[in-house]
C-alpha cells in the first residue's frame, strides 16, 4: 500500500513535469505574443513594446521563460498581464463562483442518471427504455446554447425571474430574497450543466448494466431463488457500477473545463469563462495556471480513482 | 432400483423456441422424461442439441422473449412449473431444485466472498441465526471437500482455482437440502484430473444425501460412470432413451451408434478416430422428416419425409429408428 501511494506519487510528479513543459511550449507555439495584442493602437510604440517585453523577459530564450514562470508561480507571485493582480488569488475568486454550479449540476447528473440507466436496462424494450433514449438523444444532439436559449426564454417569459448573472445587477436586499435571486440564478445553469450529463451518464449506465445482466453469476443468483430486487440491485448492479468509479475521480477537472459554454452564456462570472477570456487576452500567466491546476486536478482525479476502485473492487490489489 | 421411487420430476413433450427476426429456433421440440427420487438421469448430446435449454426451462430461467414456451407440462412433485408465478418459482429455485452451471470462473459473482454467497442461498429460503448459516456454510464446504473452509469463507471467487470454484458452487447448491440437483456439465471447464474428482465427489453426495441429479453433458464416459439412465438428445428431440447397460451395449439409434463408435477408447491403433459426418442442423433450420437423416448412414426413402415414431425395443429402452427397429425385430 505505501510501497503503491510513493511510487504513484513520483509518477504523477513526472508526468506533471511534462505537461508543464509541453502546454508552456504549446502556448509559445501559438501565433501572435502578448505585445502584440492590438498592434494598431498608438501608445503602442516600439520603445514601450521593448519596455514591456523585457519586463515580462519575453525578450529571454524559452528555457529562461519557463524557468521564470513556474518559479513565480510555485512561490505564489505570478500576476496576470491584464490587470496585474495575482493570478492565483484571481483564480481562487473564479473559483468560488463556479463551486455552487459545478456542485449542483453534478448532483443532478450523478443522482438522476442512476436510476434513469438502471431502470432502463431491467425494462429493455419497453416504452420506458425506448422513451428515455429517445430524450437522451434528442439532448445529446440538440446544440447546448440553442437549447440554453430556448430555457431561456421560456423561463424569463414564463415566471419573469432573472437568469443571466449571478445575482440581479445592482441588488441591494439582503436575507431571504437575496438567496432566492441567487438560487434562481443559478437554478437554469445547473440543469442545463445536468441535462447533458444525465443525456450521456444515463447512458452508460444503461449499457453497463445491460452488459452485466447477461453474466453468469446474474443468472446464478436468480437460480438460487433470489427476489428480482436483490438479483438487480445487489448482485447486478454492484458489479455494474465498478467502472462508474473511475468517471468518477475523472469529474474533477470538469471544474474548470466543462461549463465554458454555459458559463459564457449565462455571463456567470467562473473559472471556465476566466480561462477563455485569458486566452483571447493571450495572458499567458492565466492560461498557463488555469491549465496547471487542470492537470493537477486530472491527476488527483485518477489517484482518487485507483483508491476507490481498491475499495470496490476485490480483485484489485495495488 | 430406482425404477421403483416415486417420480419426482415428469417432463411432457416440452418445447422451447426461440424467436429472432423472421425464423422461429426450435430448440427443444417435444421430450418427455421422469426423474425419480435419488435417480441420476443424463441428457446427453453435442452443443446446441438443446440440453442446457431443456434445463433451464424447469428454473423458469429462459429469457422471454426471446424465448417461448409453446407447449407442455413440466410436473414436479405434481405441480406444472410452468404454470407458477416468478415468486412461486423463486420459493423452488435453490429450495427444492439448485442448479450448477457450466462455467465456474464466471458463475460466482466477483465482488462478494464465498461465504457471503453461500450464505446468501442460506438465508433466501430459511430463517436462521447469522451464526447459524455461517456454521452451515463450514459444514457444507468441508462436505464437497474444501479444505480449511474458515478461511476459503473469506475469499473472493478470485483467489480459488477452478475445481475449488466448481466446488462452491456445489456447496451452494447443496445450501438448502434440494430434493433434485441439475447440473449442467459441470466438469466441461475443468481439466481431467479435477473433473475425476468432482464426478467423484457428485457420487459420494448423491449417496449420503439422497437427492436426484439431472446431469447434463457432451462426454459420453462422464455417463458410463453415472447415470441411472440416459436420454441422447439430437436437435431438440430424444434421439433414444435406456439405461447405461442398453445405451452402451446395445445402442439402437444410429446417432448413439455414431457417437459410441467415435469414442477414443475405441478406435483401432493407427486408424483414424471415427466421426459422425455433417453437423448438427441449425435449429432454425431442421431437416424435414428425421432430423438426423443427412448424417444417418443407414437412410431410407421414409426419414425424409415422416417424422420418425418412438420405438420400444426392450424393457423401457426406446429409440427413434423405425428402420433399425424393423431389422432388429426381423420383419
Amino acid at each position: 500500500m505505501l510501497a503503491f501511494l510513493g511510487r504513484s506519487l513520483i509518477q504523477k510528479i513526472i508526468t506533471l513535469f511534462f505537461v508543464s513543459v509541453i502546454s508552456f511550449l504549446i502556448i509559445y507555439l501559438a501565433p501572435g505574443e502578448p505585445s502584440q495584442i492590438d498592434p494598431l493602437n498608438p501608445i503602442f510604440t516600439q520603445e514601450v513594446l521593448e519596455r514591456f517585453r523585457k519586463e515580462f523577459h519575453l525578450d529571454k530564450p524559452l528555457h529562461v521563460q519557463y524557468f521564470y514562470f513556474y518559479r513565480d508561480l510555485i512561490s505564489g507571485k505570478s500576476v496576470s498581464w491584464k490587470d496585474n493582480r495575482p493570478v492565483l488569488g484571481k483564480i481562487y475568486e473564479r473559483f468560488l463562483n463556479s463551486l455552487p454550479l459545478f456542485i449542483l449540476g453534478t448532483l443532478i447528473t450523478w443522482t438522476l442518471s442512476f436510476p434513469v440507466g438502471i431502470h432502463a436496462a431491467i425494462r429493455r424494450g419497453s416504452f420506458y427504455d425506448r422513451s428515455t433514449t429517445f430524450l437522451a438523444y434528442l439532448l445529446i444532439s440538440i446544440p447546448g446554447f440553442f437549447f440554453a436559449y430556448m430555457l431561456i426564454i421560456f423561463v424569463v417569459t414564463q415566471f419573469h425571474v432573472p437568469v443571466i448573472g449571478m445575482e440581479t445587477f445592482g441588488i441591494s436586499s439582503t436575507g431571504w430574497s437575496w438567496l432566492m435571486d441567487r438560487v434562481w440564478h443559478l437554478l437554469l445553469p445547473s440543469i442545463l450543466f445536468g441535462a447533458g450529463g444525465i443525456a450521456v451518464l444515463s447512458r452508460y449506465v444503461r449499457n453497463q448494466m445491460l452488459e452485466v445482466e447477461s453474466q453468469d453469476y446474474v443468472r446464478t443468483a436468480k437460480a438460487k431463488g433470489l427476489p428480482a430486487d436483490k438479483v438487480h440491485y445487489k448482485h447486478a448492479l454492484r458489479n455494474a457500477l465498478l467502472p462508474f468509479v473511475t468517471m468518477f475521480g475523472l469529474i474533477l477537472p470538469g471544474l474548470i473545463g466543462g461549463s465554458v459554454i454555459i458559463e459564457s452564456i449565462f455571463s456567470w462570472p467562473g473559472m471556465g469563462r476566466m480561462a477563455y477570456e485569458a486566452i483571447l487576452a493571450r495572458d499567458y500567466p492565466v492560461i498557463l495556471t488555469v491549465n496547471f491546476i487542470s492537470a493537477i486536478l486530472v491527476l488527483v482525479g485518477t489517484f482518487i480513482s485507483d483508491l476507490l476502485y481498491m475499495v470496490v473492487d476485490p480483485r484489485i490489489r495495488l | 432400483m430406482a425404477l421403483r421411487n416415486e417420480i419426482l420430476l415428469s417432463v411432457h413433450d416440452l418445447k422451447v423456441f426461440f424467436h429472432s427476426d423472421n425464423t422461429v429456433s426450435r430448440a427443444v421440440d417435444g421430450v418427455s422424461y421422469d426423474v425419480r427420487e435419488g435417480e441420476t438421469v443424463c441428457l446427453v448430446g453435442e452443443s446446441g442439441c438443446g440440453k442446457t435449454v431443456s434445463a433451464l426451462a424447469i428454473l423458469g430461467l429462459v429469457p422471454q422473449p426471446p424465448g417461448e414456451i409453446p407447449g407442455g407440462e413440466i410436473l414436479f412433485k405434481g405441480k406444472n412449473l410452468l404454470d407458477l408465478d416468478e415468486e412461486a418459482l423463486q420459493e423452488i429455485r435453490g429450495k427444492e431444485i439448485s442448479m450448477i452451471f457450466q462455467e465456474p470462473m464466471t458463475s460466482l459473482n466477483p465482488v462478494f466472498t464465498i461465504g457471503d454467497q453461500i450464505e446468501e442461498a442460506i438465508t433466501t429460503h430459511d430463517t436462521v441465526e447469522k451464526t447459524e448459516a455461517h456454521r452451515m456454510t463450514v459444514e457444507l464446504l468441508t462436505d464437497v471437500g474444501i479444505a480449511s473452509p474458515e478461511e476459503r469463507m473469506r475469499d473472493y471467487p478470485h483467489n480459488l482455482s477452478g475445481g475449488q470454484r466448481q466446488r462452491v458452487m456445489i456447496a451452494m447448491s447443496l445450501a438448502c437440502k434440494p430434493d433434485l440437483v441439475i447440473a449442467d456439465e459441470p466438469t466441461t471447464a475443468l481439466d481431467v484430473t479435477i473433473q475425476d474428482q468432482i464426478l467423484h465427489l457428485f457420487r459420494e453426495l448423491k449417496e449420503k444425501r439422497q437427492m436426484a441429479l439431472l446431469y447434463i453433458t457432451h462426454n459420453l464416459a462422464v455417463v458410463a460412470e453415472i447415470a441411472d439412465r440416459i436420454h441422447v438428445m439430437y436437435a431438440g428431440i430424444f434421439a433414444e432413451v435406456g439405461n447405461v447397460e442398453q445405451i452402451f451395449r446395445n445402442p439402437c439409434h444410429p446417432y448413439t451408434m455414431g457417437l459410441l463408435a467415435s469414442l477414443p477408447s475405441r478406435a483401432r491403433k493407427g486408424q483414424p478416430l471415427y466421426s459422425i459426418p455433417g453437423a448438427v442442423p441449425d435449429p432454425a433450420y431442421k431437416p424435414q422428416g428425421c432430423p438426423f437423416h443427412p448424417r444417418c448412414p443407414y437412410v431410407q426413402e421414409n426419414c425424409r419425409r415422416e417424422f420418425p415414431e418412438m420405438c420400444d425395443f426392450e424393457d423401457h429402452h426406446f429409440a427413434r429408428c423405425p428402420v433399425t427397429y424393423r431389422q432388429r425385430k426381423g420383419s
